[in-house]
């Protein structure tokens, strides 16, 4: 057993984690895709 | 008015910017640097396994001076059909013939060398590395279901490395005004049905519980020969698992175990201080969120949460003073707010009276963010253990049969 069990995931701060965590997430998966646009299109034009 | 419009206006301009800027430099990098860039379907797969039948798995059990519980928990083990190991870890009363006595294999060790290095001597003694495939490692006070190997087996797919099981608080009756095993409880429930199961389906699970976990003899061959360098031994076995890519780390929710968990405020304080300063040493010591993984970004944002989490206290009862409907209205507001969790608990739990622990609740969550920062003071000092052993909470007999 370990860690963290104890700490409840309630209130301001779960939501707060939870809405940066999501755009951070949509912003860096729209960060991949647009890169591997970028190294299709290199691939394409080699 | 005017000022707010500007200031949403700059802001929304400036961070509209940055995305752009970003989504150039993103594009560009790809162009520039093609072989960087991973194409789809071309991440490294974890190793496929074997599946593994009930009469696949074995049961260990490590323990020192458990004479008190170990025969409840080796007379459990048993009912799930599976053959049961126990290694005494040089232990001073009973616990080997207890053990025997209840149907155990029994090692004795001389020497006290801890948890994981006990477990590694019985696994190799007993050879079960080549005669299972997959091996439950349980604590000496622990009480699984009879269905508790089928249960996990149903999550040990071809990816999986580890199934973690479902804790549940050994609240009995004799002890029901406990506000340590309330809160305990209601922690436990929380944890699971939420950040257990997002967790587990992204497979980034920080933690397991040590306690009652299934893992495949493959893991454990390489797992176990390592001394963890930190104070709690399954956290290192889980960060190992990541960083190596051995595997999934899945939750069964359905694979049930009672445990014993602290009754008074100096052993609950003791073992939450114990499990996040093994937290935080793992953290400095596999150097958490330096690597550029799902897993990596998950742990970052868990410990943005811990941050938000200490801070968030005194900055709303500072907030609730000076602004809004005023401290006690803002109080209650708060208390209603934990209390529908509470209620949810209660209701998920079958515990009515666990509302009736609202108070010690809330005041325990405060003494919580006491505890992280204590051991993140405690990790920073002492980074790293030589041999990974500690006391544990007092225990209680263990009756032979409980429906707890």
């Amino acid at each position: 057993m370990s860690a963290s069990q104890d700490l409840p995931v309630t209130g301001a701060s779960t939501a707060a984690v939870g809405l940066i965590g999501a755009l951070a997430l949509g912003i860096g998966a729209l960060l991949v895709t647009v890169a591997q646009w970028g190294a299709k299109l290199r691939r394409r034009g080699n | 008015m005017g000022l707010m419009r500007e200031v949403f206006l700059i802001s929304t301009i400036t961070l509209g910017g940055i995305v752009l800027f970003l989504i150039v430099a993103a594009f560009g990098y790809g162009f520039l640097r093609p072989e960087r860039v991973t194409r789809h379907g071309e991440r490294p797969e974890f190793p496929r396994y074997r599946p593994v039948a009930p009469d696949e798995v074995a049961i260990m059990i490590a323990c020192r001076n458990g004479a008190a519980t170990i025969a409840g928990a080796v007379r459990a083990a048993r009912a799930t059909g599976a053959r049961v190991y126990v290694v005494s870890d040089a232990s001073t009363d009973a616990t080997a013939r207890e053990a025997a006595e209840a149907g155990a294999e029994v090692l004795e060790l001389t020497e006290n060398v801890g948890k994981p290095a006990a477990l590694h001597a019985g696994y190799v003694r007993f050879g079960l590395g080549t005669a299972y495939r997959a091996v439950a490692i349980l604590d000496d006070d622990v009480l699984v279901a009879p269905d508790f190997v089928t249960a996990a087996l149903a999550h040990l797919t071809e990816r999986v490395a580890i199934v973690v099981g479902h804790n549940v608080t050994w609240w009995p009756p004799e002890r029901r005004w406990n506000p340590w095993l309330a809160k305990r409880a209601y922690s436990y429930w929380n944890y699971q049905a939420v950040v257990r199961r997002i967790q587990s389906h992204f497979n980034v699970m920080n933690c397991i519980s040590g306690s009652n976990s299934i893992y495949r003899t493959e893991l454990l061959d390489v797992l176990l020969p390592q001394q963890p360098p930190y104070i709690v031994d399954d956290t290192y076995w889980v960060l190992e698992t990541h960083r190596r890519g051995l595997g999934r780390v899945v939750y069964a929710p359905r694979a049930t175990a009672l445990l014993q968990d602290p009754t008074n405020g100096r052993d609950w304080y003791k073992q939450n201080l114990r499990w996040l300063w093994g937290t935080f040493q793992g953290i400095i010591g596999h150097r958490v969120g330096r690597r550029n993984t799902r897993f990596d970004y998950a742990y970052v944002l868990l410990m943005a949460h811990w941050l938000l989490y200490v801070l968030g206290a005194p900055l709303t009862l500072w907030l609730l003073a000076t602004a809004g409907p005023g401290l006690g209205t803002g109080l209650l507001l708060l208390l209603a707010g934990q209390g529908l969790w509470v209620a949810l608990a209660a209701w998920r739990l079958r515990r009515p009276r666990l509302l009736l622990f609202l108070p010690t609740i809330v005041l325990a969550d405060l003494l919580y963010r006491v505890i992280l920062v204590h051991a993140l003071v405690k990790a920073i000092r002492q980074p790293t253990v030589d041999r990974c052993v500690w006391a544990s909470p007092t225990r209680f007999a263990v009756p032979a049969t409980t429906d707890a």
